[in-house]
């Protein structure tokens, strides 16, 4: 529990204190949506400023062309993003169970198990390229490749996440289990219904982090696949970056996209904000 | 009817298989390193014919073999008298690799040790200090952290290109300057440290930032450690950012090096596995010797909810 | 290390500041940035070319500093966008044919029709009619022709030698005996010739009959021809439908005019080659026809006249290679394929236009071609260069160069507007038609028919086309542009 130093006299010079962070935040997150969402409305090329007002026009274009990229775009992600959820509860949270009850060198798993997630991504794509080609040319297909950058995603995050299902796992008493274990309980039935509702809060954390992630996936696309084959693996992201900084005059559409992009990740950034505050669950 | 040791070799028993099979999943894990270094030590000719293998072809034992008998073999092709590193002299020599990860320590390092400034006393003043539109304040931080950095990233264009900061260093390391995660976290530790010595030392008549300086830092060496570790490191990976606001090569990091490496024809590919093992090895290193700030950093990041 | 915080950008201002705070000022030295994007780690002969061109200059301008930087081609469009907008962009730099109206549209180059005025060596009567075509929007110039290139097919003539039916391919030398390093011009005299030879040398599976044979790496062992589909887009299409008759846009570029049964004729023709008569190698995505050929696997590919350097390069001159024009489709008024000529170009943010002038004039007049001819072997936009002793030395020695003039003056002149956008279009649906014919054939495909593909394709670049265009006219009226558009 936090100890306030008394409750005395407003210190104005905190606003001094707080003042270069907050304004740097809120000029780089708030202040910029705002300035680009008023781009959204316009024709927008770097180089020649505002252009036209055309009002809602990027918006339509991207929702409600028959020939939009968006939407194809935004179902790429989303069956990445479901790839990428599946496989790294089906690799971290097995892998973590497993590193608690190996006989030996767990410290060292965990060590190795890490290792991609302070591995540049950039690094990862480029030596992907050549594993992917060698088993099964997964990304010159256009059926496979998305699924090819999702592995590759999912080889990157699952050691992060295994070490959060670790803590998380470490969190249960042991006493749940020996309760359980003279009850007659097997260990499926553990499973079930006791590690799984005790890790509800890590599995939605993991769960939701991921998702907001995946939405963002960018690098695998721009260094392996370029949004091919046949634009399987079009990301959102990618064709924001495409259309704000490649093609001319399209930075007011492409920010239209990002903030279409925002609005489907609300959904989940609202979820993880209800988690941070979530009470652990035992203590109901 | 259970035997008493039963239980004791059922569990050593699935210690062993766990640990087999978490071995194998290391091996997953590592390949790719492997196959990064051996890729890097193959010279062009190699990798182009045989991009297979983990040892390069003039190293192989079947490859030696037939050397020494006189048939034709891997040590016949051009570069196989090469010395062994040549792939990462030249992404130096003529990758400029160095330029890039000196950048990328330049960038990183910066970013960190401003960051790290900035959150602590922001964090120091919402977690010790009494003020108007604290509350307010605080929220409207956390707030933006509702806001991943893809959809950000337009965004944050505009506004450096507003500020006339495009294709330079201070573009490039300006976003970063604070971080709303940080001051989250630094404040829930600053709230845990007893507020006693604060008060004797305010007896003492000592000012804020003294206090701040003398007692609440060093008090929270370990969690500025962590941050600290993780903030380089998300800075020394940083890859969207600097490929978009950049354009002078003098100023990429090694993430962006690489992909201009990538996309170049005639793309040397063992010497871009060269300078991919030169950007990866530093935080590597680091990681190993910083380790249980790193893993333990995770748990604190990731659940413990007040 | 001093040299390293010389060399990386965030330490160069602080280096530089600390210098000239402590040391007495020293001359002012100009200096002139250039991009490009040949780049030294291609081919070492860039760099040497590169450090010709610096030496000679600076020697002749001793106050001028030139600064290379080379910036891959996929990217150049926005790295130009960014450094425009962060003041920091280069005077002078090639430019593309692709980009460079483009760029002109969006203010980003200078216009040099009065530099040009009072240059006469830099005029439009020295160089080729061809060259001209995309240095310019209307009467506005905005670029010097700089190299001259074309598509063409690059034959292995080693492997034309080993079939005597072949061997009417071969120029006869004055003796009337056969010259096995040199293709005639005309060596193939139509569609269904080019199909031929294919067939006959491409090395069949006895085996699966029909099938290429495969060696155990799963690569071809030689094929006839080779197909990309993998960036099958406009680019690899054109010089094809060129010699069936299409055309890709209008001059203007607001209107899509490949959507035509000659079009359809000459994609069928490819996929053909691929599924029907499979001269070709499996399609996989990082093996790149060219590279294929120089591994001597592939007869003939499509490529382009600047090939032949790294082909000599690369094979250490051991492969013996010749270039000649697209053959005549059904369709056709001769010999085809696509020309341009890349350009050097001012950019607006130029602060030493007098400099960036003088180097232009030094790379694009005589001097700086014949240096590019003798470092890189290429040939030049200049029709002086045609009559000079270096040319005929350099044919001599090189015999692939023949044919270069020749094919550089029947083709027509590349499609250019927004081709990046335009790309992104045609890629994946001509990708898609390639890679699935099979599916299309039988009628499970996404398209009913070639046509369909191409209909489609035609549509979405008509959509680019308005976008652009609008955007255009009003950028125009913004910067109080007038141009009149020529017709072709």
């Amino acid at each position: 529990m936090a100890t306030r130093a008394g409750r005395h006299r407003n210190q104005p010079i905190a606003y001094l204190y707080i003042a270069p962070a907050f304004v740097i935040v809120m000029v780089f997150s708030f202040v910029s949506m705002g300035l680009s969402f008023y781009v959204s409305l316009h024709d927008w090329d770097p180089l020649r400023g505002r252009g036209e007002y055309v009002g809602l026009a990027n918006y339509a274009r991207a929702v409600a062309e028959p020939s939009s990229v968006f939407w194809l775009s935004l179902r790429n992600t989303t069956t990445y993003v479901v790839m990428a959820v599946i496989g790294v509860l089906c690799t971290s949270l097995p892998l973590a169970m497993l590193c608690r009850r190996s006989r030996y060198g767990q410290a060292l798993f965990r060590t190795l198990y890490f290792l991609p997630s302070i591995t540049p991504m950039v690094v990862i794509a480029l030596v992907w390229i050549w594993l992917l080609q060698q088993w099964g040319g997964l990304l010159d297909r256009p059926e496979t490749a998305l699924l090819a950058i999702a592995i590759v995603g999912v080889w990157q995050a699952s050691g992060y996440n295994m070490l959060l299902f670790l803590a998380g796992l470490s969190d249960i008493p042991q006493d749940f289990y020996d309760a359980a274990r003279v009850d007659g309980a097997n260990r499926l039935q553990e499973f079930w219904h006791i590690t799984i509702p005790l890790l509800r809060n890590t599995l939605v954390f993991v769960t939701v982090m991921v998702i907001i992630g995946a939405f963002q996936v960018f690098t695998q696309a721009y260094i392996m696949t370029r949004g091919g084959p046949e634009r399987s693996t079009e990301v959102v992201a990618f064709q924001v970056f495409k259309n704000a900084f490649s093609y001319a005059g399209q930075m007011g559409y492409a920010s239209a996209m990002a903030w279409l992009l925002f609005a489907v990740l609300f959904v989940f950034i609202m979820i993880q904000m209800r988690v941070f505050r979530s009470r652990r669950i035992y203590d109901e | 009817m259970k035997t008493p040791d039963n239980p004791i070799r059922q569990k050593r028993l699935v210690g062993l298989w766990a640990f087999v099979i978490m071995s194998l999943g290391a091996v997953v894990m590592v390949y790719p390193y492997a196959y990064m270094v051996g890729a890097s030590l193959k010279t062009r000719k190699e990798f182009a014919t045989d991009k297979r293998s983990l040892i390069p072809p003039r190293f192989q034992i079947g490859e030696r073999l037939k050397h020494m008998r006189g048939e034709d073999s891997a040590l016949a092709w051009e570069g196989a008298d090469w010395p062994v590193l040549k792939n990462y002299v030249d992404g130096i020599v003529y990758g400029q690799v160095d330029v890039f990860l000196l950048n990328s320590l330049i960038y990183a390092g910066v970013v960190t040790v401003i960051q790290l400034t900035v959150n602590a006393l922001a964090a120091y003043a919402f977690a010790r200090m009494t003020f108007r539109g604290q509350g307010v304040l605080f929220s409207l931080l956390l707030a933006t952290m509702m806001l991943p950095a893809a959809v950000l990233l337009v965004p944050q264009f505009l506004v450096v290109n507003a500020l006339g900061l495009v294709d330079s260093f201070w573009g490039v390391v300006l976003p970063g300057f604070a971080g709303a995660f940080g001051v989250f976290l630094l404040r829930q530790f600053f709230m845990n440290i007893p507020g006693e010595l604060e008060h004797a030392a305010r007896l003492d008549g000592c000012g804020s930032l003294r206090i701040f300086w003398h007692i609440i830092l060093p008090l929270s060496k370990p969690a500025l450690i962590t941050l600290g570790l993780f903030t380089f490191m998300a800075g020394w990976n940083s890859f969207i950012w600097p490929l978009v606001v950049l354009s002078d090569q003098a100023y990429y990091p090694l993430t962006v090096g690489l992909s201009l490496f990538r996309e170049e024809s005639g793309a040397d590919w063992p010497r871009i596995f060269a300078a991919s093992v030169m950007g990866s090895l530093p935080l590597i290193a680091m990681f190993l010797l910083a380790q249980r700030y790193l893993i333990g950093g995770i748990s604190l990041s990731g659940m413990k909810a007040q | 290390m001093v040299d390293l915080l010389e060399r990386a950008g965030p330490t160069r201002g602080v280096l530089a500041w600390v210098r000239r705070s402590t040391a007495p000022p020293g001359p002012r030295r100009i200096q002139l940035r250039v991009w490009d994007w040949w780049s030294p780690s291609t081919t070492e002969d860039y760099a040497r070319y590169f450090a010709e061109i610096e030496s000679i200059f600076e020697a002749r301008h001793p106050d001028v500093d030139v600064v290379f930087q080379a910036v891959p081609f996929g990217n150049y469009e926005q790295k130009l966008a960014t450094a425009l907008l962060g003041d920091n962009p280069p005077d002078v730099f090639q430019c593309s044919v692709y980009w460079a109206e483009g760029f002109y549209n969006r203010g980003m180059l200078r216009q040099l029709n009065d530099l040009i005025a009072t240059t006469p060596e830099l005029q439009d009567d020295q160089f080729v009619p061809a060259a001209l075509h995309h240095t310019r929007r209307g009467t506005h110039v905005f670029g010097v022709p700089h190299i001259l290139d074309g598509s063409c097919l690059l034959w292995n003539l080693d492997m034309l030698r080993t079939d005597p039916n072949l061997h009417g391919v071969f120029e006869r030398g004055p003796d009337g005996a056969l010259d096995f390093r040199r293709i005639r011009f005309d060596a193939v005299r139509d569609w269904a010739h080019f199909r031929r030879i294919a067939k006959q040398l491409t090395k069949y599976d006895p085996a699966a009959p029909g099938q290429p044979l495969l060696d155990d790496r799963g690569d071809v062992v030689q094929a006839g021809y080779a197909v990309n589909a993998y960036g099958m887009g406009a680019g690899p299409f054109m010089p094809w439908a060129s010699t069936n008759g299409v055309r890709f846009q209008d001059r203007a570029g607001t209107k899509a005019l490949f959507d035509t049964p000659a079009a359809a004729q000459t994609l069928q023709f490819l996929i053909d080659l691929y599924w029907k008569d499979r001269v070709c190698p499996p399609f996989r995505r990082e093996l790149v026809a060219y590279d294929q050929f120089q591994e001597g696997r592939v007869a003939c590919v499509l490529a382009g006249t600047w090939s032949g350097k790294y082909l000599v390069r690369n094979t250490q001159g051991w492969m013996g290679f010749g270039l000649t024009a697209l053959p005549p489709g059904p369709n056709a008024t001769g010999y085809k394929t696509m020309t341009w000529a890349n350009m050097m170009v001012i950019s607006s943010g130029c602060r030493e236009v007098e400099t960036a002038w003088e180097f232009i004039r030094f790379l694009c007049g005589l001097e700086g071609s014949l240096l590019k001819l003798k470092r890189l072997e290429q040939n030049s936009p200049r029709r002086d260069v045609y009559r000079s002793e270096a040319w005929d030395a350099a044919v001599k020695e090189r015999p692939y160069l023949q044919n270069v003039p020749r094919i550089c003056t029947v083709g027509d002149p590349l499609q250019h507007t927004q081709i990046q956008a335009v790309e992104d279009e045609v890629e994946p649906i001509f990708e898609y038609v390639l890679l699935n014919w099979p599916e299309i054939e039988v009628g499970r495909g996404r398209f009913g028919s070639v046509a369909d593909a191409l209909h489609l394709a035609a549509e979405r670049v008509n959509e680019v086309y308005d976008r652009y265009g609008h955007l255009v006219r009003r950028w125009d009226a913004q910067l109080g542009r007038r141009v009149v558009q020529e017709e072709d």
